[in-house]
């Protein structure tokens, strides 16, 4: 189970650095892909806890999850508002609906 | 127009009725057992709802059967001899060893989690007139294909994953404070 967890992981992570790249200001492009990384680290386990064997709802915890990494980008990265804003939503958006058609 | 459609999607899925499953969600086969020692020999075990149609179950020592928080599933005890009735009305049910089985049924998940079966266990401690008591010994969980779902070794795996993930953003801000520092302490020219 662990194995297809770190695919899952891996996955996400892929998504999400990628939308990061692409919507990151260029001369902070890098730092934005690195707090992307450690910000998924930290929540895409914590989330997978909460919902698989905590039983919490899926949409409560994806809320959850887009707050952390906004607040990652706003105070680690050092972006503004809406940047951040448009980071965590538009990155997790995107898993969520992969998420989503590959499971249906 | 799409935005619209998925409103209305949602509004009905927040009207819908407990017993079916909420979008987003799959159903999962939850089922307790009852371990019976032998000084209850004398004893059989029911298992019934309190509401609905559906009816009662003899329970077989260590074998698992299906049981409903919705409908108030609730476990009797009848001498060994005595036949089961057709309905646990509560005219047969007063004054019996009962009691409600102390679990929380887990009837739907989210489609992402791998649970698809859990087993409850439950061993009988005692039975006096009117009073039944369970304890609850243990908990399976297992995935569609059958694989059990351990707990506590993803728990580790998934703690240190989240451990390194802090520690990186932590370590991110920290450079990114220094950086600051520096920048402010610089002399500008």
């Amino acid at each position: 189970m662990f194995a297809t967890y770190l695919l899952t992981l891996s996955a996400t992570i892929l998504v999400e650095l990628g939308v990061v790249w692409l919507l990151a200001p260029l001369a902070l492009r890098r730092t934005c892909v690195a707090t992307a990384l450690f910000a998924n680290l930290l929540t895409h386990p914590l989330a997978t806890h909460a919902v698989i064997l905590g039983g919490a709802g899926f949409w409560e915890v994806e809320l959850g999850v887009i707050v952390v990494e906004y607040l990652a980008f706003r105070l680690v990265a050092r972006q503004p508002a809406r940047t951040s804003v448009r980071l965590a939503v538009l990155a997790n958006g995107l898993t969520i609906a992969l998420t989503l058609a590959f499971r249906l | 127009m799409s935005t619209l459609a998925a409103a209305c999607v949602a509004c009905a899925a927040l009207a819908l009725p407990p017993d079916l499953i909420t979008p987003g969600n799959k159903s999962v086969r939850h089922e307790l057992s009852l371990d019976v020692d032998e000084t209850f020999a004398e004893w059989r075990f029911l298992a019934a709802p309190t509401a609905g149609f559906r009816g009662v179950t003899t329970i077989e020592a260590g074998q698992p059967f299906r049981f409903s928080s919705k409908y108030g599933t609730r476990i009797y005890a009848l001498p060994a001899g005595e036949a089961p009735p057709e309905r646990c009305t509560e005219e047969w049910a007063a004054g019996r060893p009962q009691s409600e089985p102390g679990v929380g049924e887990i009837g739907q998940v989210s489609i992402l989690s791998p649970l698809a079966r859990v087993l409850t266990r439950l061993r009988v401690v005692e039975v006096s007139e009117g009073a039944l008591k369970l304890e609850r010994v243990g908990e399976e969980r297992w995935d569609s294909s059958g694989t059990p779902i351990g707990e506590a070794v993803l728990n580790l795996y998934l703690g240190g994953i989240a451990a390194v993930g802090f520690v990186g953003l932590l370590a991110l801000w920290l450079r990114s404070r220094k950086r600051r520092r520096l920048a402010c302490s610089q002399p500008t020219s």
